[in-house]
């Protein structure tokens, strides 16, 4: 008796489900916003704008996660003492700063009359203290790292001195990402990592956290009424969950998402739609580990296989032309300090094959491997398991001038320890932050300092040394006349495109969408790809924050 | 009699014990650490590379730089207070993270083993009854040809049907996102309706297998001698079908199902992936990829009692069915 009232229940829930899916699911096919009053110029204000969610922590400083992109969430809460725009770093929290002519002294001049969300009054001793905290309890992002400040001190109320150790070049972009906390908040926080308090989100910032919920990976900010800088363009910004960005956006649940090439000319055709290229800031490389396989430090074996790989051909066939082919010199094309007269390593593998003899790789036993005293060029190439196409591409060109590859895929975490461990031969790994301050030539190239410093991308290449390349690096962190300063680094990518310690083998190039009539104030920032990540793509675009 | 339940508690402990330490060691084993993460999974994801001063420090801050049995004791220690420790990505109480996800899996779970065990008991009977008919063959040669699509490929194919071109159910989450609920009963629709094509895709992958089982113990059952006794006693079609042949048929399906919810627990993660269901499976690959000790451990601790217990469960069940087990 008991089992069949169960199996009648189970089917009354069934049909319950059946009943409500139906309903509910017409109700939202209507809620859904038309697409009307599309105009060339697109909207430049919202009420609300959705965006595609996750879960990647609690917006501050020591809580978001390490993967994706936490700390843009972060950005809208806290405010730097300077900001990013399209064409460079502008005064934010500080109103403006001399730099004393040693280079080590950096005097900011606060805004006046900044309030935290919850009415106290900003000065210059949060900035102190944030400094000082943040030696004691390193945030996931945007700490000083130890070595750099000597000390900070508070002039007055509206003004703060960083005191550094040596001239540091970068002293400037680095804040950037430094976020200040207020004292009266965190002075009495022990243990910031576990602090998942509504007041660890007080900040100066134009947005409040109106709502998290951690399951389900929604934030919803709302417009900071006492912020102190310039309007709101969008009141409200919502991350909601999709499992499929491309089909949210196609049902006006979200109103921005990165297009794959293939559905590219669905969205062109939409004139209601604005289809725009990221900046290639997001790459690939090739390491070499010339500890592991000492043949590698003769770089003209290094060339053959910058000659041999098509770059191009791996934009086009795994990209899908959404990309740019990678530069010897390391920085992409839209760097911002990018030298654009550099060797260029355009696919010749008639060249590689000279360069191979050349260096007295031969192929003396008719395998079509080339060897040298009892050594064959033949390797293994690690790679994570979503390079496994780019890593056959490159064994069939590397075959063609008698290199053997092996392709081995790795799980993530795994190749990475390899890396880290000099554990591989060859190994392709891909990561963000092509775009940032062009120290990274230094710490991805130099074996100079120990440490990788903060604006590091990207890991350090092994077995490599060039004493030029070294002193030039150390040149350009003390410079600090931005001309100069470029001069060296324009220097340094010469050295690099000559010597081919690494091989970025392409930038990616994605598609951002967006309904214009819904929000068109997208920006990128010009060191970094993603518009939905720069906070000036939420406001008002005049004043401080004005087009430049 | 005093003696042998003592050995039996004995024997749980050890396998407690061993289990604990397997679900300490072996996430342990993997290469990489938490904090050393270099390279983006796909193109475009957004990483943040920690220095070595960050890497020592968090090591430290969570005490990963002590020596592994120094650790493992530790662990043992805060276990026995029923601290499962903080998870390292997401900051939180382990405990918290599962109490957060473990009931949306449930939800699919036991949801999902109600209906394929119903619907697949229904149909099995069904087929047995009309065994080697034309009903019969099509349902079983339909059933099998069903079992052999992969249950991520199934949801993915409801997703599209249902989601993207019917636009019926909701294409990923368990609630709608900043939803103002009028009442409770609003709340639970909206629920079964984020629920409804997780559950249906688990409950397809199952349903063949009860059907098959069903049909072919049922198909075994009538052959016995008590059933045709039952029908030679004059009994009606429908007593002897449900009464004698069904009851006794049930009994591996029963066990079958508490075994399936063990092994959906574990199974889920690829569904959950497909719907971006924000249930445990889901959280245990995040943990998996971000090297997340206390959190994998934490759940798998949940997946393995969760697993004792419908086994436990299915005991007791077994004891209702069938007079013959003493427990």
């Amino acid at each position: 008796m008991v089992k069949k009232k169960l199996i009648a229940l189970f089917f009354c829930l069934a049909a319950l489900l059946l009943i409500t899916a139906g309903c509910i699911g017409q109700d939202e096919a209507q809620a859904e916003p038309s697409a009307k009053n599309i105009s060339e110029t697109g909207s430049e204000h919202a009420d609300v704008v959705y965006l595609s969610g996750g879960d990647y922590g609690y917006p501050q400083p020591f809580t978001i996660y390490p993967r994706g992109p936490g700390s843009s969430k972060v950005g809208m809460i806290f405010d730097s003492l300077v900001e990013r725009d399209e064409k460079g770093i502008l005064p934010w929290l500080a109103k403006s700063w001399n730099v004393s002519s040693n280079g080590k002294e950096y005097t900011f001049n606060l805004r006046k009359g900044v309030t935290w969300s919850d009415g106290v009054l900003f000065t210059a001793n949060d900035v102190k203290f944030t400094f000082e905290y943040e030696q004691k309890n390193l945030p996931v992002s945007g700490g000083i790292e130890a070595g750099v400040v000597d000390h900070v001190q508070v002039v007055d109320p509206n003004t703060v001195k960083f005191v550094l150790k040596q001239p540091v070049s970068t002293f400037l972009y680095k804040l950037t990402g430094f976020k200040i906390l207020p004292k009266h908040i965190y002075k009495n926080v022990q243990d910031p990592v576990g602090f998942l308090d509504p007041k660890a989100v007080t900040g100066t910032g134009p947005f409040l956290l109106d709502e998290y919920n951690k399951e389900h990976g929604t934030y919803r900010f709302v417009t900071n009424e006492n912020f102190w800088g310039p309007d709101t363009a969008v009141k409200t910004v919502e991350f909601i969950p999709v499992s499929d960005a491309l089909i949210a956006f196609e049902q006006g649940k979200i109103d921005f998402t990165g297009v794959s090439p293939d559905t590219l000319e669905r969205f062109r055709a939409d004139p209601a739609i604005r289809v725009v290229q990221q900046p290639a800031f997001w790459g690939y490389q090739f390491y070499f580990n010339m500890n592991k396989c000492p043949e590698l430090k003769d770089r003209k074996i290094r060339q053959a296989f910058a000659y041999a790989i098509d770059r191009a051909e791996l934009v086009e066939k795994i990209a899908r032309g959404a990309g740019k082919p990678g530069k010897m010199g390391i920085l992409s094309e839209d760097h911002l300090w990018y030298n654009p007269t550099q060797p260029e390593y355009a696919y010749n593998p008639k060249k590689a094959e000279a360069l191979l003899e050349e260096a007295g790789w031969l192929d003396t036993d008719g395998d079509g491997i080339r060897d040298k005293e009892g050594k064959k060029l033949s390797y293994v190439l690690s790679l994570g398991s979503g390079e496994v196409r780019i890593g056959e591409l490159l064994k069939e060109r590397l075959k063609e001038i008698g290199i053997d590859i092996q392709v081995r895929a790795l799980e993530g975490k795994s190749r990475d320890a390899n890396l880290r461990n000099g554990d591989f031969e060859l190994l392709i790994s891909g990561f963000g932050g092509w775009g940032r301050d062009a120290d990274y030539l230094r710490t991805r190239y130099c074996d100079t300092d120990s440490q990788a410093g903060s604006v590091a991308s990207g890991a350090r290449v092994f077995g490599y040394h060039n004493a030029t390349l070294n002193a030039l690096a150390a040149q350009q962190l003390q410079e600090t006349d931005e001309e100069k300063r470029k001069e060296i680094i324009y220097e340094m990518q010469l050295v690099l495109a000559e010597d081919v310690p690494a091989i970025p083998l392409y930038y990616t190039t994605s598609y951002d969408a967006w309904r214009i009539s819904k929000y068109d104030g997208w920006m990128n920032m010009y060191d970094h790809h993603a518009r939905t990540h720069s906070i000036l793509s939420y406001l008002k675009r005049d004043g401080l924050a004005k087009k430049r | 009699m005093e003696r042998e339940s003592n050995s039996c508690t004995c024997r749980l402990f050890l396998t407690l014990f061993v289990l604990l330490a397997i679900n300490f060691f072996l996430p342990r084993m993997m290469p990489g650490d938490p904090f050393s993460t270099t390279s983006a999974d796909e193109a475009g994801e957004e990483i943040i590379v920690m220095t070595e001063e960050q890497r020592l420090y968090y090591m430290h801050y969570y005490g990963l730089d002590n020596p592994l049995p120094e650790q493992f004791l530790m662990y043992m220690h805060n276990l026995i207070k029923g601290d499962l420790g903080r998870s390292i990505y997401y900051k939180m109480p382990v405990k918290e993270v599962i109490k957060l996800h473990l009931p949306w899996t449930m939800l699919i779970v036991v949801g999902a083993s109600l209906i394929s065990t119903s619907l697949g008991v229904g149909l099995g009977t069904l087929s047995a009854k009309n065994r080697k008919k034309g009903r019969d063959r099509i349902l079983m040669s339909f059933l099998i040809a069903f079992a052999e699509i992969p249950s991520f490929l199934l949801g993915l194919i409801l997703l599209l049907i249902f989601s993207v071109y019917l636009r019926l159910f909701p294409l990923a989450g368990a609630l709608t996102p900043f939803a103002d609920y009028s009442g409770p009963a609003k709340q639970l629709l909206d629920i079964l309706y984020h629920a409804f094509l997780p559950v249906l895709t688990l409950s397809l992958a199952q349903l063949t297998g009860v059907y098959l089982l069903t049909r072919n113990t049922l198909i075994t059952v009538t052959t016995k001698d008590y059933i045709r006794t039952a029908k030679a006693k004059g009994l009606g079609e429908k007593l002897v079908w449900n009464r004698h042949a069904l009851r006794n048929a049930l009994l591996p399906v029963v066990t079958r199902t508490g075994f399936m919810i063990g092994i959906m627990m574990g199974g889920v993660v690829l569904v959950e992936t497909v719907f971006a269901y924000p249930g445990i499976g889901l959280t245990l690959r995040s943990a998996v990829v971000a090297r997340d000790y206390p959190l994998i451990q934490g759940i798998l601790l949940v997946i393995a009692i969760s697993i004792l217990l419908c086994n436990l469960l299915v005991d007791k069940i077994y004891g209702k069915l069938d007079p013959r087990v003493v427990i």
